[in-house]
């Protein structure tokens, strides 16, 4: 399951490795409801951080309170400890409160050390587990039997949604983890100025959040620029991913460069909206740096006319400085995360919540019951009289492709209920049964032949005897001779190494294997030469016995086979 | 090129770091000037810095030399020193950080277009091997991660680097045996570095790793929902992708792990440095008279420093990261342009348009697919080739193409590779307007010309069936097309491109039996004047052609016009009794 190699991590060999992460999946923990809005969500995220994110928000408390005693101590070591030696105090005299002095600056670094080790960690560690709840959350979601009502949406596009806005959605852990530290560290540096003089903590009081209003005001153009910016990359992502998906067309008629332009323009279009966001931020960067540069001078300046007085002392003057300079860096990271981060968060949770609170198809509702073994009803506007399938039916209806894939999309309950395509099972319509059993009843294998497992055998079913019963069927046996490895070969991909023919064989093998009581094939064997088809059509035929089958095709081969054969002219070919 | 992970899945290629300084080269060139005034602005932004805790050691003298007599004239000037140097700071900040990001942003978007570009250039035969989902998650994850990390390295390298000079030219001046106490405070720094670089890349790696391969099982899965639908396979895919999304977190932590560590031994050479200096201004203060001041803005400096240091180390763990990434994005934007064009096969140009003579092919040695197949198409000529399944139709056509080259024989064609057209039978519908989607072809082709297209590949029904004609949004999002109409736009696209010879593998597929008479009809009006090799399973097509090629396990059986091999009564024969029931 893991591509990475194990090797790479290589903990302290003498030393627990405090905090890691277990080897199995945690228990859910964040409380959904439906009609959630985003900042519900981003709360609900947070919360579910529970007391692993509360002991990594107090680590970072403690963290910023010693960060921010730092310059109180370093004013009071120059002070009192430096300051006698200047005046001309003998150095021996000093040296005892120097060393005190250097002593407090030492052990605040060792708390600052701890506890900014333990404390982030544990943060991240909230942050990567609700990002995996969230994201399996999202992915159970896109493949809910009840399917989901609207048009269907881009891979790349739901992939998006899966991985980066979930994992942006969890970053409001960040809100409480970290901005509380940041607050405790500013409220530490005001009630340290208050000790020094009333006017410097009166002074952060009150400019503290005149800058933190003014910061805002300058961060608002950049919160709206930031969702746009994510919308055009989500897009050029979806692009990229879409092209290359279509890889073998393009290059088949040479559509290599004219592909690549086409993405130019998407990729143009996305830069479009990263630059105009860059111009915010930096304006909203720049704005900031100004301001709180002018405010720790202004700090220092008073703090400076306040020792020429003879209010403060020397040491309170180093050490007013050394506040002002420092309460710079959290006031600023508060703003700057608040703006982008906030924007960003609830931009990707609005669009996780869109994907997740997205109405189920209505034709997937159903509740009742399937009865034992039903009796099918297909009615087509193309069919002149419904078509009635006992148990047991062989029966080959050929329609026109538009009609065809109405009655696949019935029978699979993703219609949209337009035109007069209908299905019942003893006279009640077939969307009125619960999904996952009418799937379980009728199997209905795609036309199109999406091979997910890495073998031929693995695709067909679990168990080997069974699986290669229905090889002979779909015949495939040729595979076993042809593939180095045979049926256990890695077949890449999607199964890309097949061809067409190979790989939709191997998809009819797989939904005989299934033993479905009620099997329908959409043109199971399209790209299948008429010989084998022939070979195929009896196979199945024979395999099928005793349980219901509808095929619908064209081919002459299972009509010549079938119980009943509907809508075909038969003996006349293409 | 070499894969030193065996026995893990196989994915393209990493670049090595000549690869990657030739690809930042590319990027920076023709930008010199634009680079330059960005230094310029961080080294102003880095000495605004400084002015800060320069002032308050000036100050502090101010204070203690002063007699209580009010304020001296010169605390004026260092009123005024504070004021310009955070209004100067802010406003080369907010410039610099502008026009970093754009130009930061714009090569990225450079590169990510390269990116895709080189993607679609590669070889099909490595797209099949490493898989579409790794290019995919390198498109979106790794060309992501680069856009977003490089800006904020740049000019914290930069600004970092240039502080750092700075203060230690600061604290000469104040006294050069303080730079001496800040010099020796170094080592700290460069161990932490020497332990952690190193330790952290495979860290990164296996967490680059593990992302890819989630994001390989989540597009597998979303690609395949029908499948997954029918099939109940739902909750073992979420199982799955769920395990794989796991060790992603798990990977995250450890990296996260590593850092904290890292963290620890800065701060180690932080508190050790900050006592030297300390230290250092005890002693200078007792033995040379050095001032209060003087050892304040020393204390002050350093701690200005412990900043960008702290950011510089930090920055080598992005960069690191960033790195990563880039490697994987280089990797393929540089084997794109070695890989492109198969060599050989451009042999002297014969009369003939293709002369396929003695080839043979295996995709494993040992398991043959082709052995010694001949035949040639001349100019005009519709050629069938025909066989059951494993026969090595596919293969023979796709050899043809030049898609993969013979392993024995050669294949010589008359016209050049870039006007072969292969159309398999896989018609991917993009997302994206009906013009789009045709443009492909012809990026020049005027409305009028496409109309042209669709007509003469009997599409003008297609196109009438659509709201909005060209303009009509194609792809899963947009207006659901079937398969038959989907081979319809790949035909108009076939005319569009107007290739010289033209191989339809199986191209007529999807069609039912109402729709293949009009496919038919559309693929002979599609291919009239040209040279065709048509891989047929319904021998309604073979028919149609000139010249049928039979082959039987790899081998060409029979040859000749479906009159003559009627009448020769072989394997032909046979298989056309089968076929129409006769």
């Amino acid at each position: 399951m893991s591509g990475a190699p194990t090797s790479a991590w290589n903990p302290p060999k003498r030393l627990p490795v405090f905090f890691d992460v277990p080897d199995t999946p945690p228990k859910p923990r964040i409380a959904m409801r439906g009609g959630m809005r985003p900042l519900q969500l981003a709360v609900a995220v947070i919360r579910s951080g529970g007391w692993l994110a509360g002991v990594g928000c107090l680590l970072l408390i403690t963290y910023n309170t010693a960060f921010t005693l730092v310059p109180l101590a370093l004013g009071a070591a120059i002070d009192r400890g430096i300051g006698p030696v200047t005046e001309g105090a003998a150095a021996n005299d000093a040296i005892g409160t120097f060393l005190a002095w250097a002593a407090v600056i030492a052990g605040l670094y060792v708390v600052i050390n701890l506890t900014y080790r333990f404390g982030g960690r544990m943060g991240w560690h909230c942050v990567q587990r609700a990002q995996y709840e969230l994201s399996a959350r999202v992915v159970e979601r896109i493949l809910d039997v009840r399917g989901s009502a609207g048009p269907a949406q881009l891979p790349g596009r739901l992939l998006s949604v899966a991985t980066s806005d979930a994992s942006r959605t969890c970053s409001a852990l960040y809100f409480a983890i970290y901005p509380l530290g940041s607050v405790v560290g500013i409220v530490v540096a005001t009630v340290s100025l208050f000790v020094i003089h009333p006017l410097l903590g009166g002074l952060v009081l009150v400019g503290a959040p005149l800058l933190l209003a003014v910061m805002t005001v300058a961060s608002r153009p950049l919160r709206t620029r930031a969702q746009r910016e994510q919308e055009t990359i989500a897009d050029a992502s979806g692009t990229a991913a879409d092209l290359i998906a279509g890889h073998r067309v393009i290059a088949g008629i040479h559509a290599q460069a004219a592909a690549s332009e086409h993405y130019r323009h998407v990729s143009r279009s996305a830069l479009r909206g990263s630059l105009a966001a860059n111009s915010a931020e930096g304006a909203l960067v720049g704005t900031n740096a100004m301001l709180t540069g002018l405010f720790a001078g202004l700090v220092t300046v008073v703090a400076a006319l306040l020792t020429f007085d003879g209010a403060i002392s020397v040491g309170a003057l180093i050490a007013a400085a050394g506040l002002a300079q420092l309460l710079l860096q959290p006031l600023r990271h508060l703003v700057e995360e608040a703006a982008t981060l906030g924007a960003v968060v609830l931009a990707s949770a609005g669009r996780v919540l869109d994907l997740l609170g997205s109405e189920p198809n209505p034709a997937a509702l159903g509740t009742a019951a399937v009865p034992a073994s039903p009796r099918l009803r297909l009615v087509s506007p193309h069919l002149d009289a419904p078509v009635e399938v006992e148990s047991g039916d062989f029966v080959v209806i050929d329609l026109p492709s538009a009609h065809a894939d109405a009655l696949v999309d019935t029978l699979v309950l993703t219609s949209r209920g337009e035109g007069d395509t209908e299905a019942t099972l003893d006279d009640r319509p077939l969307h009125e049964h619960d999904p996952s059993s009418v799937r379980r009843t009728i199997l209905v294998a795609p036309h199109h032949a999406d091979l997910l497992e890495p073998t031929v055998l693995a695709n067909v079913h679990a168990d080997p005897a069974l699986a290669r019963a229905a090889l002979q069927v779909a015949r495939c046996e040729s595979l076993e001779h042809e593939l180095p490895l045979g049926y256990d070969t890695l077949i890449g991909d999607a199964g890309r190494t097949l061809s067409g023919g190979q790989r939709q064989r191997v998809a009819l093998a797989r939904a005989i294997a299934h033993e479905a009581p009620v099997l329908v094939l959409h043109d199971p064997t399209s790209s299948v030469d008429a010989v084998t088809e022939h070979d195929i059509a009896a196979r199945v035929r024979a395999a099928r016995q005793g349980s219901t089958t509808i095929v619908i095709t064209s081919s002459p081969a299972f009509h010549a086979v079938a119980d009943r054969s509907i809508g075909s002219a038969h003996g006349v070919r293409s | 090129m070499s894969r030193a992970d065996e026995g893990l899945l196989p994915r393209l290629p990493v670049a090595d770091r000549a690869q990657m300084r030739a690809e930042v080269g590319r990027l920076a060139s023709g930008r010199g000037w634009s680079i330059a005034g960005i230094l310029a602005l961080l080294l102003l932004s880095a000495a605004s810095t400084l002015v800060l805790p320069l002032t308050i050691g000036w100050m502090v003298d101010t204070v203690t030399t002063s007699d209580g007599s009010g304020v001296p004239a010169v605390f004026w000037w260092q009123l005024g020193a504070l004021a310009t140097a955070a209004v100067v700071g802010g406003i080369v900040e907010l410039f610099g950080v502008v026009a970093l990001g754009r130009l930061v942003d714009t090569m990225a978007a450079e590169l990510r277009e390269r990116f895709v570009a080189s993607s679609l250039d590669l070889p099909e035969a490595e797209v099949e091997r490493v898989g579409v989902g790794d290019v995919v998650t390198r498109a979106a994850t790794d060309t992501r991660a680069v856009a977003d990390d490089l800006p904020g390295i740049l000019p914290t390298m930069a600004w970092a680097g240039f502080t750092i000079v700075l203060v230690l030219a600061g604290t000469a001046v104040i006294d050069w045996r303080f730079t001496i106490a800040f010099a020796l405070g170094l080592p700290l720094y460069v161990r932490a570095l020497r332990w952690y670089l190193p330790a952290v890349p495979p860290v990164y790696a296996a967490l680059r790793s593990s992302d890819s391969t989630r994001g390989e099982q989540v597009l597998t899965t979303l690609n395949a929902l029908p499948t997954v639908a029918a099939f109940q396979t739902g909750p073992a895919r979420v199982a799955g992708v769920q395990a794989a999304t796991w060790e992603v977190a798990r990977w995250e932590v450890r990296a996260r792990i590593m850092q904290n560590r890292f963290f620890g031994r800065i701060n180690l050479a932080e508190a050790v440095g900050l006592l030297l200096v300390l230290g250092c201004g005890f002693v200078l203060a007792d033995r040379f008279g050095t001032t209060l001041g003087q050892v304040t803005a020393a204390s002050l400096l350093f701690l200005q420093v412990t900043g960008p240091l702290q950011a510089l180390m930090f920055v080598m763990d992005d960069l690191q990261s960033a790195a990563a990434s880039f490697a994987r994005v280089v990797g393929v934007t540089s084997s794109g342009s070695t890989a492109t064009t198969p060599a050989s096969a451009s042999a002297p140009a014969t009369r003939a348009v293709v002369e396929v003579d003695g080839v043979g092919f295996a995709y494993r040695s040992g398991h043959p697919v082709l052995q010694d197949v001949s035949f040639s198409v001349a100019p005009g000529e519709h050629v069938a080739v025909v066989g059951s399944t494993g026969s090595g139709k596919t293969t023979l056509a796709r050899l043809v193409a030049g898609v993969r080259e013979p392993t024995s024989g050669s294949i010589a064609t008359g016209v050049d590779r870039s006007r072969i057209a292969y159309l398999d039978q896989a018609s991917h519908v993009f997302a994206g307007t009906l013009r789009d989607n045709l443009r492909f072809a012809a990026p020049e082709a005027s409305d009028a010309t496409l109309h042209d297209a669709l007509r003469t590949a009997r599409a003008d029904g297609v196109l009438a069936a659509l709201p909005e004609g060209l303009d009509s949004a194609l792809g899963d999002e947009g207006h659901r097309i079937t398969g038959a109409d989907a081979q319809l736009l790949s035909l108009a696209r076939l005319v569009l491109h107007d290739p010289d010879l033209a191989i339809l593998d199986e191209a007529t597929a999807e069609a039912d039996s109402r729709t293949a008479g009009h496919l038919a009809a559309a693929t002979a009006q599609v291919l009239a004047g040209r040279t065709a090799i048509v891989i047929a399973h319904r021998l309604s097509q073979a028919k149609a052609c000139d010249r049928v090629v039979v082959l039987e396990q790899g081998r060409v059986l029979e040859e000749g016009s479906h009159d003559d091999l009627l009448a020769a009564g072989g394997r032909y024969a046979e298989l056309w009794r089968v076929y129409s029931g006769t």
